[in-house]
């Protein structure tokens, strides 16, 4: 299974907070997630694909070309502004 | 000691008191000759203009741990006794503390540099998140290159 979270503006935008997928083959990059939650939500891969969204794998953020596995736990989120 | 049960970084709707942190980091040891204490408070202008509260989101796991990361790394630049890293979430209006960076070191040198570094570094990395409301309308706070460079000159 992937858990994957989206924060803040993205969370806003695509009207979820979390979702759990299945693990399948094709989630084993950052690119086919993208592909698989555009099925699940329809005009997520603009906003998830933007060139200022964040990917973090397991609390760490990625590039993305990183390899996923099951069970990790995917974030999306926009650049940050805490402080 | 009560100062050693505290965590060094801690991400908390509640506020903090700075003459306690204070305190508590002056407590760290006789060798510490220097304490530096940053404060965040919210400003009464936004944006949008006038500003009447700010939400603040976060993600809860990494920004303790991306925060630690920092901590740790400035430990490797500058000579640090005791590091206190406080970021409040939820909702706090105008004039209400935000975050609070405290380092104690036996230099000033040291606890300037360290308190600043943490700071620029928290700002660009820490998965937290600000959103405005005010003058009738809600906008979330857009990251700013002025912030990106504060943090990338610790590199040069």
């Amino acid at each position: 299974m992937l858990t994957v979270r989206f924060f803040a503006a993205i969370r806003e935008r695509l009207g979820r907070s979390l979702l759990e997928l299945a693990w399948d083959d094709s989630c084993a990059g950052v690119a086919g997630l993208v592909q698989r939650l555009e099925r699940e939500i329809p005009g997520a891969a603009e906003v998830l694909l933007a060139p200022r969204t964040l990917v973090a794998v397991n609390r760490e953020v990625v590039g993305r070309g990183h390899a996923l596995r099951d069970g990790d736990e995917v974030a999306f989120y926009p650049p940050v502004t805490g402080g | 000691m009560a100062s050693d049960a505290l965590p060094e970084v801690e991400v908390r709707e509640a506020d903090f008191s700075i003459d306690e942190e204070y305190r508590r980091l002056c407590a760290t040891g006789a060798a510490t000759g220097a304490c530096v204490l940053f404060t965040g408070l919210v400003r009464d202008h936004g944006a949008c203009g006038e500003l009447q509260a700010m939400e603040l989101e976060h993600y809860p796991g990494m920004t303790e741990s991306s925060i630690a990361a920092i901590v740790a790394d400035a430990r490797t630049r500058w000579r640090i006794a005791a590091v206190r890293v406080i970021h409040r979430v939820g909702r706090l209006v105008p004039a209400d503390q935000i975050v609070l960076v405290g380092v104690a070191s036996a230099h000033r040198g040291d606890a300037f540099a360290a308190c600043e570094f943490i700071m620029d570094y928290l700002k660009t990395r820490a998965p937290i998140w600000k959103k405005e409301t005010g003058a009738g309308t809600e906008r979330w706070v857009e990251s700013r290159d002025s912030d990106t460079g504060a943090a990338q000159r610790w590199n040069d």
